[in-house]
């Protein structure tokens, strides 16, 4: 199969490459010019396609001769957060784009990256967080994806949404200045790979055609913000001390049970440690 | 850190204490922009955890080694070139280090 992968240079989307391409697929990594594309340069089976997702003919140019997309490019915070207006034509138009060309080409199925953070702030709920429950703007990005959401949902084009949980890698990652969580707050993340699994389960399985569903770690990887952070960082051997948000955000614990036939949650949050503990020695961390 | 700190201060005092009516003033001002901005990038860095790990600590004796030719250029009072040459060298260091830093920024969706 041959794939079109937006924002295909980034972390999940060089992982989805990376395993398509592993998988026996040909996969264009769509991108902008200038970010970084060493994840998925030289890659066997992936090619390189740098563009501009808001730029409707050569995203119109892109979607020629795949037969799958997996829609991924899109402004995250806290980026989002800092221009509405390049938020809204990066996330939204830039999915018309995406859509308007699949509605010209018959029975091409796309697969969305939307987020749990269309749910809004739920931490005052009784969790886990099902598909079922009401969206809620609270920000730019959540806006813009759930504006995205709506318009894939009447594009016709055969399509799975996936709402996907904070994405957790294995790597040495720096704090940011204010971890956007609180110390007590139900968190709940999701492997990159297992995440990039998800997808390419999606866009296989006839059976995720029109559904939207919940991506995120599991139990394992349900936890407070606090357990995450000293469990990510302590695996690693660092010690570090983070400020966390006042207020409770956008992250809670969520229903995967409508999504488990995907086969994606492979790793846990043990298995992450484990990981990090290899990588820590290795870095000289530990 | 405080080494390389201390090296990059020290070259923008000697480049300072050259005359100000010297033709070539600009160049100078040109300089201590520069290298104000390879100290900036230092101080953003200082906290980063990758700091701690093998490949940091060997890029942070690469900063320090070029920090210190720099130093030592100034100091031997040859002529501004020699110093612009030298700040190349500790440029490429401080690049090295903000690229490895928005690399390994947080991932969150």
């Amino acid at each position: 199969m041959r794939l079109l992968v937006t924002g295909g240079a980034g972390r999940l989307g060089s992982e989805v490459a990376r395993l398509a391409a592993s998988a026996g697929h040909s996969v264009v990594a769509f991108d902008l010019p200038q970010v970084y594309w060493g994840s998925v340069d030289g890659l066997e089976g992936v090619e390189i396609l740098p563009g501009d997702i808001t730029d409707t003919g050569v995203v119109g140019e892109a979607v020629k001769r795949v037969e799958g997309v997996v829609h991924l490019a899109g402004l995250l915070p806290p980026r989002s957060e800092a221009d509405r207006g390049l938020t809204m034509r990066v996330n939204v138009d830039g999915t018309r784009n995406i859509v308007e060309a699949l509605t010209r080409l018959l029975g091409v199925p796309l697969v969305f990256a939307s987020t749990i953070s269309t749910y809004g702030i739920t931490a005052d709920e009784e969790p886990p967080i099902g598909e079922g429950h009401a969206q809620r703007a609270h920000n730019n990005y959540s806006e813009s994806k759930m504006e995205a959401e709506r318009l894939i949902r009447g594009s016709g084009v055969p399509h799975t949404i996936l709402r996907i949980a904070p994405i957790s890698i294995a790597d040495l990652v720096e704090l940011p200045d204010v971890i956007p969580y609180r110390a007590d707050q139900r968190v709940e993340f999701v492997y990159v790979e297992d995440a990039a699994r998800a997808i390419l389960s999606s866009l296989q399985d006839p059976a995720a055609r029109g559904e939207v569903l919940n991506i995120a770690g599991g139990r394992s990887w349900q936890m407070t913000g606090r357990e995450y952070v000293e469990g990510f960082y302590g695996a690693l051997g660092v010690e570090v001390e983070p400020v966390y948000s006042e207020d409770y955000t956008a992250v809670d614990w969520y229903d995967t049970s409508r999504s488990l036939f995907l086969g994606y949650q492979r790793l846990s949050f043990n298995g992450l440690q484990e990981r990090l503990r290899v990588l820590g020695e290795q870095l000289g961390l530990r | 850190m405080d080494n390389i700190k201390n090296n990059l201060s020290r070259t923008m005092e000697i480049l300072r204490e050259r005359p100000a009516e010297e033709p070539s003033g600009r160049a100078k001002r040109e300089l201590l922009t520069r290298l104000q901005s390879a100290q900036n990038i230092l101080i953003q860095n200082e906290r980063k955890i990758w700091l701690r790990t093998r490949a940091g600590k060997e890029m942070m004796a690469d900063f320090e080694a070029a920090s210190e030719k720099l130093r030592m250029t100034a100091e031997s009072d040859s002529g501004l070139e020699g110093v612009k040459e030298a700040l190349s060298e500790v440029e490429t260091q401080a690049k090295r280090i903000d690229d490895e830093t928005r690399r390994r920024s947080m991932v969150v969706t």
